[in-house]
């Protein structure tokens, strides 16, 4: 069998191979191929061995891009000339560098917050084997509920589990915790119970303290390096004693250890030992079987699929707690969630801090737009300096004639490319770091300069510049090289053919910026319609005082008595209209969800509401309306009645409000409750979420806040608010708020949106219209000559005008018309996330739109005017 | 070490060049070399130390003719200078002393 040689084999031989060897070894391996052939082997595969084989160092020759102009001189030349032009036309360069700058800044800052967030975690060096149990659940057929916590009794299943490594329990005290070292108190909002395996499955790192004990006894306590400093100064905290909450027992200080990184989901001020909740909650902390409080984190062995153990953990768990559940109407699963995909891509109720959370979807669109601004930056500059490029015909011709090669052409618009974005990369760094904190202000990221400079992220940006600085130049000298010297005529249609191409990419830089736009216009929209929404409370004017913290050993009639005391005392005060107290200020989420039912149905009937507990005049505070019966009265209530919302109502089953009041409920198991009133749904939280049926408890006790409002901001109010809690309650700091502020918190993450989405499309169309700017200047260029000739003939100012604006106008046009209905169904994503959002209508599309093309028609008027009025003398007699 | 200091590779090539009568091309000595020292030789390191060889001085090489099934591509063929040849009875020296100097004993075991 006869064999031909693969020629791809050859081809690639012929590629690599140093020229100096090729012909013997091209003969010397074609040879054996015979040989082979005639022996009847393989010739071809062998053929291909011993071309592989000998693609080595020594043989392959030297590769360089284009050596020939990789020389001294030439370099200088290149250099030489490429300052020249760029000192020689300014409108260009600036023009050039500006947009090149401005892109490449806001790309790399982009990707520097989007690679900070895709990597929140990810310092803990055993990330990708640590999972978080999730949980997921209903009662009867109410829609499932998914949780960030678990239950901690689920940890024995666990540990029995082969797979699992170490499984940790977190615990999340809800309210704050007064701390006390001698005579500094502090109250302190982020504390967590962890078990005595936190330091082993966690990368936190303690200073002082052994990791193996420190957490392990009842009663110890581990202070970040900050905390250490605010209650200790310079002394050693290690081994002294702390308290909390002004109980008499002491915690003893076990460890110091590094405050969280900023790129953890897990945040704290101080960890405190499990065994220390357990014992305040009396086994509960180990026992229950409450899915609300707990967070269960485990580790599990390097190979073993989280998918397989969480069927298997579903297994086990149903085997032990089927019948449970069956009993009581519920029904329960868990799932496992990766460590480092939480901040970002976890939306679950119970997060360990909601306002913390990191958004996917924002950081994947940042993401998109941080290379969309690159690239439009790019295809601006190589419109522009293809512009550039054809007015220079003269200077190609002559080098050409002289003897210039293709590649020295290529060599001469890479050089000068390269030079342009070398001084773009400047000019972005400069901004970047005189606006960094601006920045990071306007996007709520703390991002500083020390971040990035973070290679990793800067790498992809400057790699991108220079790679466009390679693709421009390459594509300018095939552009021009293409053309025939001395001959003008083929330039032009070149010329024809290349403002083809510069149109699409017109239209492509216009989409962007019209669609950033309309979304930036909708955010605020919203924004605004969000801000006037009727929230069913009045928060203004409101000041809300954080209550004590009693403990255990203070008796009920002293409690009672110095809650009399404040509230009648802060009552007293000119300006006061109402006090009140409870458990959960309006804008905090309510995490206790209960089972509620009428007296009369069976426990399998509850449904879940959110409950909460005031103290008297609660309604009047917030200006809540009672829609039927009357509000908590002193004189007629004890603790048997209870007020509900109005979806409660309606979702026990009561049409009209009214037929609700008197209405016997269950709370809970067995506690029984009258309904006394109705009041109207109000935003719990804010416009997100929907709005849950609620049940409101009356309870003096415990208060975890007081609530006052008054007339108008007087400080000395709270003044003597502080005056008097200090007097009854000395153990404890004196903290408030203005309910406002606090509220519109909530908002946060919206109005990062905001700045950032405004802040990208404002740089969008900066770019954009320098790109127009550029394409218009050369278009104008070019036609001097026939504009001229058309001023002689008779036209006037509008038809030169309408001559040289109209295609642009259109170009703006067409990227409306693909922009809308683009960025619609963008926003109408973000929008979903409310529960109620305005309607995009036309209007909100077709008003961008209009100041986009109004934008766009000034910017080519700029240049056009001053043609279109210039004396066609001047250009006629030009050549 | 002298100056016209072989590597073992170097020498061999050189001693089947000279075996062959001098006047050989590359697939003669990895014929050569495979069927009497029983080792691999590969082209790529045969055609790199024959140039390093001829660089050298050792070697020199002139153009043959160009044949079929060399796809058109003319042989080259090696033959040992007068330097060459000096180098390898210089190397030959070396060994003949070494090994006369080795002690009878110590090969006897």
């Amino acid at each position: 069998m006869k064999q031909s040689i693969p020629k791809y084999a050859l081809r690639f031989l012929r590629w690599y191979c140093n020229p100096d060897y090729l012909e013997d070894l091209e003969g010397d391996i074609t040879e054996r191929f015979c040989k082979h052939n005639e022996q009847g082997l393989n010739a071809r595969l062998l053929f291909f061995f011993d071309v592989l084989r000998l693609f080595r160092p020594g043989l392959i020759r030297p590769f360089s891009l284009g050596a020939r102009w990789v020389n001294g001189d030439m370099m200088r030349h290149h250099f030489l000339i490429g300052k020249r032009v760029i000192l020689g036309d300014k409108t260009y360069a600036i023009v050039s560098i500006f947009g090149l700058g401005l892109g490449f800044a806001a790309a790399l800052y982009l990707l520097t917050f989007t690679q900070q967030q895709n990597s929140f975690d990810t310092f803990h060096k055993n990330h990708q084997s640590i999972y978080r149990i999730t949980t997921g659940y209903s009662r009867a057929d109410e829609p499932v509920r998914t949780l960030a916590t678990s239950p901690p009794s689920l940890t024995g299943i666990i540990q029995r589990m082969p797979e699992v490594k170490n499984v940790v329990r977190i615990f999340q005290y809800m309210w704050d915790l007064t701390l006390m070292a001698g005579d500094v108190k502090y109250r302190e909002t982020r504390s967590l119970f962890v078990e005595p395996h936190f330091l082993d499955v966690f990368d936190f790192q303690l200073i002082q303290g052994d990791p193996k004990t420190c957490l392990s006894s009842i009663r110890s306590i581990v202070l970040t390096e900050s905390l250490a400093t605010k209650y200790f100064g310079t002394e050693d905290p290690m081994g002294k004693n702390m308290k909390i909450d002004g109980a008499s027992s002491s915690y003893e200080i076990t460890g110091i250890i590094k405050d969280p990184p900023l790129k953890s989901h897990i945040q704290f001020d101080f960890l405190v030992s499990y065994e220390t909740i357990d014992w305040w909650w009396e086994g509960e902390a180990k026992e229950s079987w409450n899915p609300h409080e707990f967070y269960t984190y485990v580790q599990l062995i390097g190979a073993a699929n989280p998918k397989v153990f969480e069927t298997k953990l579903n297994q086990l768990y149903m085997a032990d707690q089927g019948a449970e559940l069956a009993v009581n109407g519920y029904t329960q699963y868990f799932d496992t969630q990766k460590l480092a995909s939480i901040h970002l891509y976890s939306n679950l109720e119970n997060e360990l801090l909601p306002e913390l959370q990191g958004n996917g979807r924002l950081v994947q669109v940042l993401t998109g737009i941080a290379w969309l601004i690159l690239v439009i930056g790019w295809i601006n500059y190589i419109n522009l300096s293809t512009a550039k490029t054809f007015s220079r015909n003269n200077e190609v011709t002559v080098r050409r004639k002289i003897g210039a090669s293709g590649n020295q052409l290529t060599g001469q618009f890479l050089v000068e490319a390269a030079l342009v974005s070398c001084l773009a990369i400047i000019f972005g760094l400069l901004v970047l770091t005189l606006f960094v904190d601006q920045l990071a202000e306007l996007t709520g990221a703390f991002i500083a300069i020390p971040t990035i400079w973070d290679q990793s992220s800067f790498i992809y940006p400057v790699i991108f510049m220079l790679f466009g600085a390679v693709f421009s130049g390459w594509y300018h000298s095939k552009g021009i090289t293409r053309l025939k010297p001395l001959n003008k005529s083929s330039f032009n249609s070149s010329n024809r053919q290349n403002s083809y191409s510069g149109r699409i990419l017109i239209v492509l830089q216009f989409v962007t910026s019209i669609a950033l736009i309309v979304c930036t216009t909708i955010v605020y929209y919203q924004l605004d319609y969000i801000s006037k929404a009727d929230l069913g409370f009045d928060l203004n004017d409101v000041v809300v005082i954080k209550g004590p913290n009693h403990t255990d050993e203070d008796s009920d009639s002293l409690i009672n008595n110095h809650y009399n005391q404040f509230i009648d005392g802060l009552q007293k005060q000119s300006g006061v209209i109402n006090v009140t107290s409870g458990a959960t200020t309006p804008g905090e989420r309510i995490y206790d969800a209960i089972p509620v039912r009428l007296s009369d149905n069976s426990r399998k009937n509850a449904q879940s509401f959110n409950y909460t507990w005031v103290g008297y005049d609660f309604f009047s505070t917030f200006n809540i309306v009672i829609l039927a019966g009357r509000s908590f009265d002193p004189a007629l209530d004890n603790y048997s009645s209870i007020m509900i919302n109005t979806s409660a109502a309606t979702k026990l089953g009561f049409d009209n409000p009214n037929d609700a009041v008197g209405a016997q409920l269950v709370i809970g198991s067995k506690a029984k409750r009258i309904v006394v009133g109705v009041y109207q749904d109000f935003r719990q939280e804010s416009i997100h979420r929907e709005i849950s049926p609620m049940v409101i408890d009356l309870s003096l006790a415990p208060v975890i806040y007081f609530a006052f409002k008054h007339e108008g901001t007087n400080r000395s109010v709270i003044e003597a608010a502080e005056y008097l809690f200090a007097e009854l309650y000395p153990r404890d700091p004196f903290d408030y708020y203005f309910l406002d502020e606090f509220y519109n918190r909530q908002y946060a993450k919206d109005q990062q949106v905001a700045s950032i989405s405004s802040l990208f499309s404002g740089l969008a169309i900066i770019i954009s219209c320098l790109g127009l700017f550029g394409m218009t200047s050369f278009n104008v260029v070019q036609r001097t000559k026939e504009i001229g000739i058309r001023k002689v003939l008779g036209a006037d100012l509008i038809g030169i005008i309408r001559l040289l604006s109209t295609e642009y106008v259109l170009l703006v046009l067409v990227s409306c018309i693909v922009a809308l209905p683009l960025s619609s169904i963008l926003m109408k994503e973000w929008l979903n996330v409310f529960s109620e959002h305005i309607d995009i209508n036309a209007l909100l599309l077709i008003l961008p739109g209009i100041f986009v093309l109004l934008l766009a028609f000034l910017t080519t008027s700029l240049i056009v005017i001053r043609v279109a009025n210039a004396n066609p003398i001047n250009s006629l007699r030009s050549e | 070490m002298s100056k016209n200091h072989l590597g073992e590779f170097e020498e061999m090539i050189m001693l089947t060049i000279a075996i062959l009568n001098n006047d050989v091309y590359a697939l003669a000595i990895i014929e050569e070399m495979e069927e009497r020292l029983k080792r691999k030789v590969s082209i790529g390191s045969l055609q790199t130390v024959l140039r390093r060889l001829e660089k050298k001085g050792y070697l020199s090489s002139r153009f043959g003719e160009a044949t079929k099934e060399r796809g058109g591509k003319r042989k080259r063929h090696f033959s040992l200078t007068a330097y060459g040849k000096e180098a390898l009875a210089q190397a030959k020296e070396q060994r003949i002393g070494l090994w006369n100097a080795i002690p009878e004993l110590s090969l006897n075991n």
